[in-house]
């Protein structure tokens, strides 16, 4: 099991913004995670990527607790995410947002930049990694430019390619699609089976529910911070209580 | 030399040619005078520019620890009686420590809280040194004598100018290398940046570390061209002075801090002649640069250039 988590619990003083959610992510798989605005989606992630801690229960990741475990900790042992509101290094070029996002896996510190020795392979290496992950998100021809300056999709594109680059076993899409015109969602949900592909697991939240249905492997619903079903599409479709929470009554699967 | 090298190393080169010959093209003792301390303090300016220019930390220290390193070298030279270079390393490693151990405790704080913090440690050693009779010398100061080679005002200024091109040159390795990236990374995104597996404390702390290394040497510099020091040389005055020049000549660019340096300690030197009043003028003129140039002189010279390639480049499309 890739991550496994243990009746986490996250309160905001009064508010228990997490409920007691056990949820597990098999390795190469695509879990979505779907619930109403305020069902603690987003917290959920956090908690999971360490930008949160979580005020009981346990996660662990490839066997490692890293319940309370700082970020910078989390993304070195293999868990790339994004951000809901698509964070970037808007004034720097796309390459350079990339070198960073690799950053973690180079050796190299200041004495090195003075005798570039060993720097200049890794250089070279961070150069032709975020070379590839541009053209794996499909940015290859944008390098140049400034990350501020990209229209929504590209952005959105690029905050998967740094999450990737980094070379992840799970990654956590914070709503991919939000803000996206209807013509590119094709595209991005083509991106999200690629990453599947290459045995990456993903974990992804997502409104659009047709979307999740067709590209999850397993789908957790929240409601009120309580995961109120989890299955496969099939199964959780027809559980009444997500139909009654969620979906409404004129959803047909 | 294409047009792009030549823009890009064109103005460095006739400057360096330029800087070779200084001493002996005719300008007066008081002139020279000013340029050393100009070029001492844009090696300062460089050291704040590693912390607030490429890791987006404002820090209002840096008066302590050009005062940390001039005294450094005037208790390690008076009273411990060691070589002088060897001195002058030991004076910036124990400017980088103490950097260090600050770092430690003012990283705790962002924006705004930990620049209070470094103004008040400013303020403490500033306090420290005027005090502690028995090790600074206090108000009465003490006196430095450099090595025999350098007791001459041409020797010093080339003295000066071989460790202004050296952190020149330190500036930028660290602007195109790896750790560099991490730096900008802290500056311009902190939450990304941890998500993307930077470990945010231990970057600031290298780059504050390096910054107070180089202010250091910046003061050992000073204590040697004047030959005598007060508790003046940590005055946290002259933190907010190297703001300035860092200000003027643009934050996060590789020349803005000598360019902001020389323009600004030049202009206010030459401007002597109406006393106060030219703090006034100043005041405006700097009102003036950070509403309309934000990255600063050379920022803004850089932006202008890209605008005029840019039309340049729209006519021969035409």
């Amino acid at each position: 099991m890739l991550l496994k988590i243990e009746s986490l619990t996250k309160r905001f003083g009064g508010l228990v913004a997490v409920d007691g959610i056990d949820m597990k992510v098999e390795a190469g798989s695509i879990v979505g995670i779907v619930g109403p605005n305020g069902a603690g989606k987003t917290t959920l992630f956090n908690l999971m990527s360490g930008q949160l801690k979580p005020t009981s229960g346990r996660i662990t990741f490839e066997g490692v607790d890293i319940t309370g475990s700082k970020p910078f900790r989390i993304a070195r042992l293999g868990m790339g995410r994004t951000f809901q509101n698509t964070s970037l290094f808007d004034r720097l070029p796309l390459k350079i947002n990339m070198a960073i996002a690799r950053r973690m896996r180079t050796q190299s510190g200041f004495f090195d930049s003075l005798v570039p020795l060993r720097e200049r392979e890794e250089e070279a290496d961070v150069a032709r990694r975020a070379g590839e992950a541009l053209e794996f998100v499909g940015l290859a021809g944008s390098a140049e430019s400034i990350a501020g300056s990209l229209p929504q999709i590209a952005k959105k594109r690029l905050a998967v390619g740094m999450a990737l680059v980094g070379e992840p076993k799970l990654v956590l899409l914070d709503e991919p699609t939000g803000g996206v015109g209807a013509g590119d969602i094709s595209g991005m949900i083509e991106l999200i089976c690629q990453i599947k592909d290459r045995g990456v697991a993903v974990c992804v939240i997502e409104h659009k529910m047709r979307m999740v249905m067709g590209l999850s492997d397993r789908i957790v619903v929240l409601n009120f911070g309580r995961k109120i079903a989890c299955g496969t599409p099939e199964e959780v479709s027809g559980d009444p209580e997500v139909i009654k929470a969620y979906l409404g009554s004129g959803y047909s699967a | 030399m294409t047009a792009e090298n030549l823009r890009k190393y064109g103005v460095f080169i006739a400057a360096l040619a330029v800087a070779c010959f200084l001493p002996y093209i005719g300008i007066s003792k008081f002139m020279l005078n000013v340029i050393i301390y100009a070029g001492i303090f844009s090696i300062a300016t460089m050291s704040l520019n590693i912390i607030m220019g490429y890791t987006g930390q404002v820090s209002l220290a840096q008066g302590a620890f050009y005062g940390i390193g001039a005294y450094g070298l005037a208790i390690l030279t008076n009273k411990a009686g060691l070589n002088f270079w060897m001195a002058m390393l030991l004076a910036c490693l124990i400017t980088a420590f103490v950097g260090l151990l600050i770092g430690l405790l003012a990283f705790r704080t962002k924006g705004p809280y930990f620049i209070i913090v470094t103004l008040c440690f400013n303020f403490i050693v500033y306090v420290v040194i005027k005090n502690w009779d028995w090790l600074s010398g206090g108000v009465r100061g003490q006196k430095i004598t450099g090595p025999e080679l350098f007791a001459g005002r041409e020797a010093r200024y080339y003295l000066v100018l071989g460790f202004v091109l050296l952190t020149l040159f330190i500036m930028w390795r660290i602007s195109r290398s790896l750790e560099g990236l991490g730096f900008m990374a802290v500056r311009d995104n902190e939450p990304l940046a941890d998500a993307l597996g930077i470990n945010i404390t231990y970057t600031k702390i290298v780059a504050f570390m390096i910054s107070c290394f180089l202010a250091g040497l910046a003061g050992c510099l000073g204590a040697l061209h004047t030959g005598y020091l007060s508790p003046t040389s940590a005055h946290y005055l002259l933190s907010f002075n190297f703001i300035i020049y860092l200000l003027v000549g643009g934050a996060g660019t590789l020349y803005g801090p000598i360019v902001g340096t020389f323009t600004v300690y030049l202009a206010l030197e030459f401007m002597k002649g109406i006393g106060e009043y030219r703090f006034m003028i100043f005041g405006i003129i700097l009102i003036l640069v950070v509403i309309y140039f934000p990255r600063g002189i050379v920022g803004g010279l850089k932006s202008l250039w890209k605008k005029v390639a840019g039309s340049r480049q729209a006519e021969e499309g035409a």
